[in-house]
């Protein structure tokens, strides 16, 4: 069972509460009845049912599924004996509890169970008939792709679960189960496989996610800040998938993956900055393109976030560098702007990010509309009123477009945002400035951690051994040992040798 | 707190420093492409500049500016007050220097652009013959801005391996060098365009006399490792097995192009300051103005020495020439240099030496291909 908790553990850590303030069950019925009323409020879809042998059963409508209530619990109990040993041999419900605590009665009645209470016992019977709502498996929406499977986690915790396991029919595939959120008890799972994972490393990952506090989380993306190393960092340290074949591909590295009830992507943990530019594609292509696609990405990711403050450092300041060739068409349009370069870049990229945001928020109809007012009218007509050079309009276009091809959106969004910071050095202090924000963004990638390894290798520290599929990707024979940052138990993924016939 | 305070005295300094870096807005800025120097009467300094005009509505992409001045810098402050954007030099491509000029001593003009860090030293220097502000002044339909000729022009020959370059990093590198003089192209304007006539030999940094063009390939050859590019040579007819016909020319002209060379220069002697010359030229014969049966083997051997000799006395004739003006732009001082231990050149020492210099000259040419016809 996914629910199951580490009762124990959580329960102590979260509540500060012991074995022995908990509120054991009353015995007679109308007090059952009465407490349970109080717990929750009276709520309006609390349904208690009295049978005529004395069972008294209690469930929130709205949880728990009419016609598996009725064949497997309902029915089944008329003709049983009022005891709780009864009642579990005749509920044909595969997932049944006894209950001492009024606590555990209520969460499980929130999770969609149905409690049994026999009068003069202290122990309840709690059947899990709850309904599961589920959007049927799609295909992935933000990291699709051509190649590789086409399936995409949902909102629910065991289907991903379920996703991963097909993966990887394997008995060393470990789940570990948490419940977070003060209010919201959301059910967290941590997979990995055990033998190849790092002790340690799920050590460190237990604790981090035992010592959260929050009243609820809601989404992965938020337990992620908050396991993360550094939250004031503006790189993302952890890496989120909505791929079940990545998720696996990480446990496979001897990564873990973190799940959340309700939310579509997995967090994966440790990564490095790297990781963030690869795409599962990769392993999919030849390795000469995978090579050429990652290069690709990380050139685009300079290109995006210098190419714009590079345009105004040169135009501000160093007027030398820009080729001859050149210089008569980048003047002939910068004659025209009534603005220094750095107010020109700024509101052309603020007016791209206006356009991005609006976009991303509109409904697909209306999205279309906007990127001809946008890219057509708005692009067009700025220049040929001399608010823009068309040189910048090529560059700021050429950089956003270079931000897109970042296969993950959230280090996407980093890379938009750093190039304002870098704009306004250039535009102030030139190429100087420049190489002060850039030394400012390397040390602090530099300084960053994920889950305690260095977020910067294999680059820094060097292993080189890694750097076979880091930014290229060597053929499969090469890449068959597991990376270090990891620290995995066995560092051979497989010995790789091809058929000689 | 304390931590808070260096927080916020960083963010105040990032506002209050930003005024502290000079802004160079391009098109606020008048930029130079080329720049000639002229002597006036009065011994000052006429400096005529060139500058790219990036006004869209303007007939003429170029604007001439000169102005008078005892210096270089002075006379671009003097410009200055003829010029409606602050002139920049960090574009220059040319510099151009009068005769005149480079007679009375180029070091104090080519060492100021050195200083200036905003100044490429990838600027080809050149000599004038005659007066660079009337150079700079010409009108032609032609093309539109005179600076980017003369720079194409530079370019594309020095590049096509024409003749020596001559950049200002190398100019001023072959001056501080003891054993080596630096050499400049000279053009002259004539009829609306600007030729390249050759080369000037400057003596540390005055000029004392020209080689042309021919000459200057010659120069190549001694001088620069591979390549060098095409050349017509004229040797006599005699001896050669041709199809007599009235209107033949008395010469047999030739043209060549370089596919590889290699020169190689030795000290034979320390006392008599007898140098070694080989050069290894391997070409391609690219057109010959009479008619003569490349078939056999015999002619192209007959050929092959006969412009082995034309250019072994041809170089010899260069350096002949070299030496008696006192300018050693082959390098033979640095040859010296390498050769002999403590030899504390100098360049005045050097020069005193140079005229005694004896060089034989040592040609191994072969003609590789005689093209596609056969």
């Amino acid at each position: 069972m996914f629910f199951k908790r580490k009762k124990d553990e959580v329960d102590n850590s979260m509540n500060q509460k012991n074995l022995v303030d908990k509120e054991l069950i009353p015995v007679d019925k109308a007090d059952f009845i009465q407490k349970m009323k109080d717990c929750l409020h009276d709520s309006a879809d609390l349904n208690i049912k009295e049978l005529q042998n004395g069972f008294t059963l209690i469930f929130l409508d709205t949880l728990t599924d009419k016609k598996m209530l009725n064949q497997d619990v309902l029915s089944r109990l008329e003709d049983a004996k009022a005891s709780p040993n009864e009642a579990l041999k005749h509920i044909t419900v595969s997932s049944t509890s006894k209950h001492k605590y009024v606590e555990d009665v209520i969460d499980s009645i929130l999770h969609g169970a149905v409690v049994v209470h026999s009068p003069g016992h202290p122990v309840i019977i709690s059947a899990i008939v709850g309904t599961q709502e589920n959007r049927s498996l799609t295909r992935p929406e933000n990291e699709s792709q051509v190649l590789g499977p086409q399936i995409a986690f949902n909102e629910s915790l065991a289907t991903n679960i379920s996703l991963i396991r097909r993966f990887l029919t394997n008995p060393n595939l470990c789940n570990e189960s948490f419940t977070l959120g003060k209010q919201t008890k959301s059910a967290v799972s941590l997979l990995y496989l055990k033998g190849i994972a790092d002790d340690d490393m799920i050590e460190r990952m237990r604790e981090r996610i035992k010592s959260i506090d929050v009243d609820g989380i809601l989404d992965s993306s938020i337990l992620v800040q908050l396991i993360e190393d550094n939250s004031f960092a503006i790189f993302p340290q952890l890496l989120l998938t909505e791929r079940p074949d990545r998720a696996c591909a990480w446990i496979l590295n001897g990564k873990m993956v973190v799940l959340v009830d309700g939310s579509v992507q997995v967090i994966g943990a440790p990564q490095t900055f790297i990781e963030f530019f690869q795409s599962m594609e990769d392993e999919s292509v030849r390795w000469q393109i995978a090579t050429f696609l990652r290069v690709l990405r990380v050139f685009s990711m300079i290109v995006s976030i210098f190419f714009t403050a590079i345009y105004v450092a040169a135009l501000t300041f160093h007027y030398e560098i820009i080729p001859q060739t050149l210089l008569i068409p980048l003047g002939e349009s910068r004659s025209r702007v009534p603005f220094p370069p750095i107010i020109e870049a700024l509101l052309l990229e603020t007016m791209i990010e206006l356009l991005r945001e609006a976009g991303a928020r509109l409904p697909t109809k209306v999205g279309q509309t906007m990127g001809i007012v946008g890219g057509i009218v708005v692009g067009t007509a700025a220049v040929e009123a001399g608010f823009t050079s068309n040189i910048l309009i090529i560059i700021i276009a050429v950089s956003a477009l270079a931000s897109f091809t970042t296969p993950n959106y959230m280090m996407g969004n980093v890379i938009r945002v750093l190039r304002f910071p870098l704009i306004i050095l250039a535009g102030f202090w030139g190429f100087y400035g420049l190489m002060v924000g850039f030394c400012f963004l390397l040390i602090h990638l530099l300084r960053q951690s994920s889950l305690g390894t260095p977020f910067m290798a294999p680059f820094y520290p060097p292993r080189f051994e890694d750097w076979r599929d880091s930014i290229i990707r060597l053929p499969i024979g090469w890449t068959n040992s597991r990376p270090l940052q990891t620290r995995p138990l066995d560092r051979v993924k497989y010995r790789y040798q091809k058929n000689k016939k | 707190m304390r931590k808070q305070m260096n927080k916020l005295l960083i963010a105040m300094l990032v506002i209050t420093l930003s005024g502290c870096a000079e802004q160079k807005t391009l098109e606020k800025m008048g930029l130079l492409t080329t720049v000639g120097y002229d002597l006036t009467d009065d011994k000052q300094i006429l400096a005529t500049m060139v500058l790219l005009q990036i006004d869209p509505e303007a007939a003429q992409s170029s604007l001439i500016l000169s102005a008078k001045s005892a210096t270089s810098k002075g006379a671009r402050n003097e410009a200055d007050l003829k010029s409606p954007k602050k002139l920049q030099s960090g574009q220059l491509r040319v510099a151009l220097f009068s005769e005149e000029v480079v007679q009375a001593g180029l070091i104090n003009l080519a060492d100021t652009l050195a200083r200036d860090p905003s100044i490429s030293d990838l600027t080809y220097l050149a000599v004038v013959e005659g007066s660079t502000n009337k150079l700079l002044n010409q009108k032609n339909e032609q093309f539109s801005d005179i600076s980017q000729l003369i720079y194409k022009e530079l370019d594309q020959n020095i590049k096509g391996e024409k003749i020596p370059s001559s950049t200002l990093q190398e100019v001023l590198h072959d001056f501080y060098a003891p054993g080596i003089d630096p050499i400049l192209p000279t053009l002259k304007s004539d009829g609306g365009i600007v030729k390249i006539t050759g080369m000037a030999l400057i003596k540390k940094d005055k000029m004392v006399g020209k080689i042309n063009a021919k000459e200057a390939f010659y120069l190549k050859l001694i001088n620069d490792r591979y390549q060098a590019g095409a050349i017509e040579l004229e040797i006599d007819n005699e001896g050669f097995d041709l199809l007599e016909s009235p209107e033949a020319p008395v010469k047999l002209a030739v043209v060549l192009d370089t596919i590889h060379s290699k020169s190689d220069m030795n000290l034979l002697s320390k006392e008599n300051l007898n140098f070694e010359l080989k050069v290894k030229l391997q070409s391609r014969l690219l057109e010959i103005n009479q008619a003569l049966d490349l078939k056999n083997p015999e002619y192209l051997e007959q050929l092959e020495k006969k412009l082995e000799e034309k250019i072994t006395s041809d170089i010899e004739n260069l350096i002949k020439k070299a030496r008696e003006s006192g300018a050693d732009p082959f390098g033979f001082g640095e040859i010296y240099r390498k050769s002999v231990r403590k030899a504390n050149l100098t360049p005045e020492k050097w020069h005193s030496m140079y005229p005694e210099s004896k060089v034989d000259v040592k040609i191994e040419f072969e003609v590789m291909r005689t093209g596609v016809v056969e």
